[in-house]
């Protein structure tokens, strides 16, 4: 199949959740920031664009009518070019740029915006109003498993330990402090200027991240999910934070980016997605991971960069046992322990991160994976040009 | 007459802070200032943080603060920050200047000077010493000041004891006394003694003697550290902490500055020498065993737990000064305490039993009521002051005249003279004046000995008190059975009065809660206030007849009773004239559900209550669900488009699903047991008069009483939400499967059975699904052992 590159790339900071920098921000308008960035940097005539696809994990209130398409004329494209939003929860944001690979594979067109973006302030998780099946909350309860629940689960099953998950939590942290600190996400975030009681802020710096962590106070956390420490082993500081963010990628076919003349940061070489148990994370990841390398003709071994969402310390450390992972290698700037978990946005964001930290270290492959909930697991690999 | 919208408060510590939280919880404004740290002495002007940090830290500490001294968080809103240096020319906009800095004499002459120069003419000034004399304390003050200046002496924590002393500075005008003394028990419901200018006033005065006689005195009766706590604690109607418990509490080092200042300033005290700290005290000084604060002092954590997971405490031993495992001996005089029907047996038993700790009793009660008595008038006025500043300040249940005359005033100074005590002067003038007590009840009125005049004097009350105990004895009682009184209070208005063990609702009390309505519909009366001043509202419904009826297997009766309580809160809700609840202290369950069935609730501020149902195992069944839904609905009505009552609904399915009891009354609004309609009263001893206004209030403006309401099922996929959220909650361990259980069962409810979404229902129709829940759970073995959990032990059961 034909090659689909990334041209541009980028993200908003992220912000935490109610009590952050972007707890007031719409989540359109942090979409048409980074779309419109994208595009920018992408130098491709808007109107080449063949298509928007944002994804998104609750895309209602103010995520909902289509917020791609709302995002892309915020963004000031024309109106010619259509927009769609998507949902795979935690994964919405990779799956959309997956979606566009494909839909630009297939001829559909040669040019798309794709992204993910989630304001968790402004729309609750398990969205503004939960309604489950009746049916279903009777005969099959384990489908609506909140996610907290799934990361318990997982430490449990399969003997993923508190204090390992505590001493990652705090690897997440320094290591998102010392790239905050030396710069490494600058080039990849948007400033927002924002209003914030009543004054215009200029938010470009991941907020999430806390230089004064220590595993001790870590440890000292009660459980988030459970009533006892023999039932719960994820906490407040080694679950993923909730937050605010956005972030897009423009693609292209291999003939539109020497139509167009711009230099490509990566290719997006594959995507798999994989299902089971409802009631736990990170064993789909188990199926989805080998599928996408295969599908891009390496091993799991020729992985150089591993972006393994912490969406909880024990899914994350699962899977990176599984995968007989070199820690060295996954999440090295921080995850989303550290830098915060915008749900829809994330796999978008992680994607951005893994497209810049390809060419910062000059590496080749890089692998972005995702649990989602329901008990899915999806995984795309990137690769350097 | 002055009025106070702002109040400024200087100093910031555990007092301070303390004090601004009582008057944001009671709605008043505050500006709290405090000294500039020293490390941001230098910072500029402009630098408010630093330079607040000290005031900053102390009002972030009262959102921590254990037990809250918050009536809710936001309550802080209302304390606004500053500091000594850059702020005290705001103190200007202030009615009512409290100082509570440092107990230093020149500290506070210095801040005192400072009020003099920013104030504004005619507000008022008062310090919160615990010792400083006023006189020196105002030396250099302005006669204007001196004229609004006084001592107004909280207890900690504010917001919980009732006393403030109340004492008059060299210029104090009577009518800034009298004001402040309205004031700070209208606004702040607390509780006024007037105090004298003498060391440590009143409370603080007895309390030393009487803590320092029983350090001197324990040992020579053989006693332990906790054997003194056994003897002196509930058992004579003190608090639990008893003595040495508090003394921890307090701090040995604190208690024995406080000693230090009568010894140094009361030369003429008859009993100087005792306020000298023993050889062991001060050999607890120097060991840094001051108590809570340094983690030991008259008992130490031994780090260690015992069989069932308790943790060991050990007592001191002051003989060898080490911590010593607790021995508790059990006196004769306890036993016999407890086998009595009476108070007036029970102190009988205590105090004028022959084994040690009888005698050690008695030896401390004879010896503080003396002392005690020889302080009229040197410290107050008359007994009444004497005894209700260690009634409010210390909890104690009764004062120390009070117990006299329980034990006979005669009988006491005959064995006072036995024992080589010559009784005070005022216990002389009682007998020889030819009464037999230091007080006397008269129809509505209370009498008191008064030295002053030789004879009995009326005990001064707040007009806005109305007791029900002086209404019974002026026979206003117009029905009563085991249970529950009906008293007229005048004016039309009948007090519905529960009297049954821990106020619980039985039979007797639906029957005449029922004849009440049925008399106002008559037009015999024209509202109904249903209210109580036990210690209790209420605990709800009598559990013993509900599991009487269990164990019978008589299912028709039960579900008879459970009617009978729908019908009789249906009744309250519906009658003509408006009814009035007032809960106070716990109001569990039928209590709440009672309080939610009348037009409208005047609440005390302490009011613990919620729909506590879950932890015996069923759901509220006398219309407590049906109100939470008809409550919930209320916020969606049917005139706003697409409004989605699920949140309100799940607020309520929540609540009563986690049982949840308020901290506060107030809280009760933020749970939805209550609404903003409903009335806050600061003063619980002014409940049942505030209830009884705003009861008449509604018969002069015609009252109508509501229209029955129309609920709208929220079907099936509400029910789904609250099951799923359940499953969530048992797989993180918070409920057990019978916790499922009952959930499953209010999530019906509340839903509106298998009604399809939308569907239009009664009242009667959630109350028929709520009554068919309720005694389904009933037929339950999880539920049964819940009920007997708590007739036994008083808590509630997890299975």
């Amino acid at each position: 199949m034909d090659d689909v590159f990334i041209v541009s790339a980028c993200r908003t900071a992220v912000g935490k959740a109610k009590k952050g920098t972007l707890r007031y921000t719409r989540p359109d308008d942090m979409a048409a920031a980074v779309i419109s960035e994208a595009v920018a940097r992408s130098t491709v005539p808007p109107e080449r664009i063949g298509e928007v696809i944002m994804g998104c994990a609750f895309p209602e209130a103010a995520q909902g009518m289509n917020i791609a398409r709302i995002a892309g004329m915020a963004a000031g494209l024309p109106d010619t070019v259509s927009a769609m939003t998507i949902n795979r929860f935690c994964a919405s944001g990779i799956e959309a740029i997956a979606l566009a690979a494909a839909r630009i594979q297939t001829g559909m067109y040669d040019v798309a915006v794709a992204g993910g973006v989630e304001s968790m302030s402004l729309v609750p998780m398990g969205g503004c109003r939960f309604s489950p099946n009746p049916r279903l909350t009777k005969e099959k309860p384990q489908v609506y498993t909140a996610m907290g629940n799934c990361g318990d689960n997982v430490a449990r099953t399969f003997n993923i330990t508190r204090e390992s998950m505590d001493e990652w939590a705090y690897e997440s942290h320094q290591r998102a402090v010392k790239a905050i600190q030396q710069g490494a996400f600058k080039d990849q975030i948007v400033p927002l200027d924002v209003t914030l009681d009543g004054r215009v802020v200029r938010f470009d710096t991941d907020e999430g991240p806390r230089p004064d962590t220590s595993i001790e106070a870590l440890s000292k956390l009660p459980p988030a999910f459970a009533a006892s420490p023999k039932l719960g082993f994820c906490t407040a500081g080694n679950s993923s934070q909730t937050s605010d963010g956005a972030a897009a990628v423009c693609l292209m076919s291999a003939k539109a980016v020497k139509e167009i003349g711009v230099q490509p940061l990566a290719l997006f070489r594959s995507y798999r997605v994989a299902a089971g148990d409802p009631s736990l994370l990170g064993p789909a990841q188990l199926v989805a991971i080998p599928a996408a390398c295969e599908a891009a003709g390496i091993s799991v071994e020729e992985l150089d960069l591993i972006e393994n969402n912490e969406a909880f310390a024990s899914q994350c450390l699962y899977v990176m046992r599984e995968m007989h992972f070199d820690p060295k290698k996954v999440n090295v700037n921080g995850g989303a322990i550290a830098l915060g978990h915008p749900l829809g946005c994330t796999g978008a964001k992680l994607s951005v991160q893994m497209v810049y930290e390809l060419n910062a270290r000059q590496a080749r492959y890089g692998l972005v994976t995702l649990c989602v909930g329901g008990g899915m697991g999806v995984a795309g690999v990137f690769e350097r040009p | 007459m002055i009025k106070i919208q702002k109040v400024a408060v200087l100093g910031s510590g555990i007092m301070g802070s303390g004090i601004a939280a009582h008057l944001a919880n009671c709605g008043i404004p505050s500006l709290m200032l405090d000294m500039v740290p020293s490390e941001a002495t230098a910072a500029a002007k402009e630098n408010a943080v630093a330079r607040n940090a000290l005031v900053a830290k102390n009002k972030a500490a009262l959102l921590k603060a254990k037990p809250s001294p918050l009536f809710k968080k936001s309550n802080t809103d209302l304390i606004e920050i500053g500091n000594f240096e850059d702020d005290f020319e705001k103190i200007a906009e202030c009615d009512w200047i409290i100082e509570a800095v440092k107990e230093d004499l020149a500290v506070k002459q210095s801040i005192l000077q400072k009020v003099d120069r920013y104030r504004s003419p005619h507000s008022v000034v008062s310090t919160n010493t615990s010792g400083v004399p006023l006189w020196q304390i105002c030396e250099k003050s302005s006669p204007e000041l001196r004229q609004h200046f006084l001592g107004t002496h909280f207890f900690n924590p504010p917001r919980y004891m009732k006393l403030v002393e109340l004492i008059p500075g060299p210029g104090t005008s009577p009518e800034i006394m009298a004001a402040m003394s309205a004031f700070l028990e209208n606004a702040l419901g607390k509780g006024v003694v007037f105090a004298k200018d003498t060391p440590n006033f009143i409370a603080n005065r007895i309390l030393t003697f009487y803590c320092q006689y029983i350090i001197r005195t324990f040992t020579n009766y053989g006693l332990t550290v906790e054997d003194v706590d056994a003897l002196t604690g509930p058992l004579i109607g003190h608090a639990s902490s008893a003595t040495f418990r508090t003394l921890d509490l307090v701090g040995i080092d604190t208690f024995v500055s406080v000693m230090g200042n009568v010894y140094q300033n009361c030369l003429n005290d008859e009993r100087r020498e005792l306020f000298v700290p023993t050889s062991w005290m001060k050999q607890m000084l120097d060991q840094k065993l001051f108590g809570e604060k340094t983690g030991a002092g008259f008992y130490r954590k031994s780090g260690e737990r015992d069989s069932q997971g308790k943790s060991i405490i050990l007592s001191l031993d002051i003989n060898t000064m080490n911590y010593v495992p607790q021995r508790k001996k059990d006196f004769p005089c306890m036993t016999k305490a407890k086998e009595a029907k009476t108070l007036e047996e029970r102190l009988q038993a205590l105090y004028f039993g022959d084994d040690e700790g009888s005698r050690f009793l008695w030896d401390v009660f004879s010896r503080t009521a003396d002392y005690a008595g020889r302080r009229i008038p040197e410290i107050a006025d008359d007994i009444v002051n004497v005894d209700n500043a260690v009634k409010w300040g210390f909890s104690w249940s009764h004062g120390l005249f009070e117990t006299w005359d329980i034990l006979g005033v005669r009988r006491v100074c005959e064995r006072m003279e036995k024992d080589g005590i010559e009784p005070p002067p005022i216990a002389q003038e009682v007998l020889s004046s030819g009464c037999d007590s230091f007080y006397k009840r008269e129809k509505t009125k209370s009498l008191f000995f008064d030295m002053r005049q030789k004879t009995y004097a009326q005990v001064p009350k707040n007009p806005k008190i109305l007791q029900l105990e002086s209404q019974k004895r002026a026979e206003k009682v117009v029905k009563e059975n085991s249970s529950c009184s009906l008293i007229d209070l005048g004016d039309r208005i009948l007090c519905a009065e529960f009297h049954s063990k821990m106020n619980t609702v039985d039979k007797d009390v639906l029957a005449l809660l029922k004849e009440a309505t049925d008399w106002i519909n008559e037009e015999k009366y024209d509202g109904l206030v249903i209210a109580n001043q036990g210690d209790h509202f209420s605990a709800g419904a009598n559990l013993n007849w509900i599991l009487g009826e269990i164990m019978e297997k008589n299912w028709k009766k039960l579900e008879q009773a459970v009617q009978d309580f729908q019908d009789t809160n249906m009744a309250l809700r519906f009658c003509r004239g408006p009814v009035v609840a007032a809960p106070h202290h716990y109001t569990f369950g039928g209590g709440i559900e009672i309080t939610q069935h009348a037009a409208r609730a005047v609440f005390a501020a302490e009011t613990y209550g919620g729909l506590v149902e879950v932890g015996v195992g069923v759901i509220p069944g006398a219309g407590g669900t049906k109100e939470m839904l008809r409550r919930a609905l209320m916020f969606a009505p049917d005139s706003v488009p697409d409004v989605d009552p699920f949140p309100y609904v799940r607020r309520a399915f929540e609540t009563i699903a986690m049982a949840k009891v308020s901290t506060s009354g107030v809280e009760l609004i933020d749970l939805g047991y209550l609404t903003e309609n409903d009335v806050l009263c600061l003063n619980f001893d002014q409940q049942v008069y505030k209830a009884k206004q705003v009861c008449l209030g509604m018969v002069i403006a015609e009252y109508v009483p509501p229209r029955p309401a129309v609920l709208r099922a929220l079907g099936e996929s509400a029910a789904a939400a609250f099951r799923s959220a359940v499953y969530q909650f048992r797989l993180g361990g918070y409920a057990s499967e019978h916790d499922v259980l009952i959930a499953e069962h209010l999530a019906r409810v509340l839903t509106g059975g298998e009604r399809p979404e939308g569907s239009l229902m009664s009242e009667q129709d959630v109350l028929d699904l709520e009554r068919e829940a309720f005694c389904s759970l009933c037929g339950t073995e999880k539920t049964v052992a819940r009920i007997q959990h708590m007739l036994k032990t008083g808590k509630p059961l997890r299975n």
